[in-house]
């Protein structure tokens, strides 16, 4: 998303204030390789992940601002956007946004 | 995945088949292939199944060459997402049998690099080839899965969009490669998909593998002038964006469109009008309505939504 905005001009680099993978994976199918790369220009990043789901799942990322791995939870990639995660998410938004 | 759902997927595999979907272009079915790929969409989804299921995967790949078996995997994609519409398969089966299966995919596949980003060229043409006999077909089912696998070949991941022109960033040069070796049959199945997908690259690969350098420069010219065109309309804030066409742009099409009889260039004519009306004049109309080539018609018909 963040990559569309910038490739047609709607975001530069002091409008990306925040962004979240829930359990990203890349779009390069067929490899289910996990995201580990950062939105371009985010100034902050959220990553929640599983590893409980063999295929697909997300991984723990080096450049970010908060991380939690939720396999201990049991969530699986299919459960890991119900409403306790969203909502941290949600709440992280509010708090980073101007 | 439970036994009865294992057993279900099984069945319905040998009922569709039974049922004789419509349309020549059927991947036919492979019982004994079928049934491993079954076995192994049924194994849990889970981390500590991953060895047992590599294990199965390396068993699947022992049955037969990666060119058959990823046709056949193809077809079971088609068929659970028959079962899956049809009401007989919940979302979650579908779900996990549409990623194990694109997995099993992966593994038969051979990445560029370790980014795997991009599927290496061997790689690409085998997928090309196992697609290219069924891309015509009519089974709306199948064709998904054939397109879904195409993407995968062309999808450019670090590429930039621009929606309008293309539905998403794409690198056209295993299609290239394809044609290339096949020069004097062009699949025109591919061509459309090609068209649909992306018909400035489309243009620029075909002018590339079929015409002389000089008509090749001005055919090359002409589509930059055009996409330049689409990208800048598409592009920043939408009050800063020109609101139509320019003349150079115009122009561009005009020349495309009255200087190569190719049916290829004029398909790339038909799918810019059906994405950009503004560009039509009545001569270029008139010239591609004298068309009769049967995927010329087909963009012709929908634009004018009959």
């Amino acid at each position: 998303m963040a990559k569309y905005l910038l490739d047609n001009g709607l975001a530069t680099e002091n409008t990306v204030v925040y962004t979240a993978y829930t359990d990203a994976v890349k779009n390069t199918f067929p490899w289910f390789t996990p995201e580990t790369r950062r939105p371009p220009y985010s100034n902050y990043l959220t990553n929640r992940y599983q590893t409980n789901t063999f295929i697909p799942h997300g991984t723990s990322i080096s450049d970010t601002e908060d991380e939690s791995d939720l396999t201990n939870l049991g969530l699986t990639h299919r459960t890991i956007d119900d409403d306790n995660v969203k909502d941290n998410i949600t709440s992280h938004i509010l708090l980073y946004s101007p | 995945m439970e036994i009865k759902l294992r057993m279900l997927l099984i069945f319905s595999v040998l009922f569709l088949q039974s049922a004789g979907v419509r349309g020549e272009q059927m991947i036919a079915s492979d019982t004994r292939i079928q049934s491993q790929i079954s076995h192994i969409v049924s194994m849990p989804n889970t981390g500590e199944a991953q060895e047992a299921i590599l294990r199965e995967i390396s068993q699947l790949k022992k049955m037969d060459t990666v060119e058959h078996l990823l046709q056949q995997l193809i077809y079971f994609r088609t068929n659970t997402m028959k079962m899956y519409n049809a009401g007989k398969i919940t979302g979650e089966t579908m779900e996990q049998t549409m990623n194990m299966t694109l997995y099993t995919i992966g593994t038969l596949l051979i990445p560029m690099d370790d980014t795997f980003e991009k599927i290496s060229s061997p790689s690409a043409q085998i997928l090309i080839k196992s697609v290219i006999p069924y891309l015509g077909t009519e089974d709306t089912d199948l064709k998904k899965q054939l397109y879904r696998m195409l993407k995968m070949v062309d999808l450019n991941a670090s590429g930039k969009f621009n929606f309008k022109y293309s539905e998403y960033p794409v690198d056209y040069s295993e299609y290239k490669l394809f044609i290339e070796i096949n020069k004097d049959k062009l699949s025109e199945p591919l061509v459309q998909y090609m068209y649909q997908k992306a018909p400035g690259e489309a243009l620029i690969t075909l002018a590339n593998v079929y015409l002389n350098p000089m008509e090749k420069d001005t055919v090359i010219r002409d589509e930059n002038i055009i996409r330049e065109d689409f990208r800048k309309r598409s592009h920043g804030p939408v009050k800063n964006r020109p609101h139509t066409i320019s003349a150079e742009a115009k122009q561009a099409f005009e020349q495309l469109s009255s200087e190569h009889s190719q049916w290829w260039v004029q398909m790339y004519i038909a799918e810019i009008l059906s994405r950009e009306p503004e560009f039509s004049t009545s001569i270029i109309l008139e010239k591609l309505q004298k068309n009769k080539h049967p995927l010329i018609l087909k963009v012709m018909g929908e634009k004018d939504g009959k």
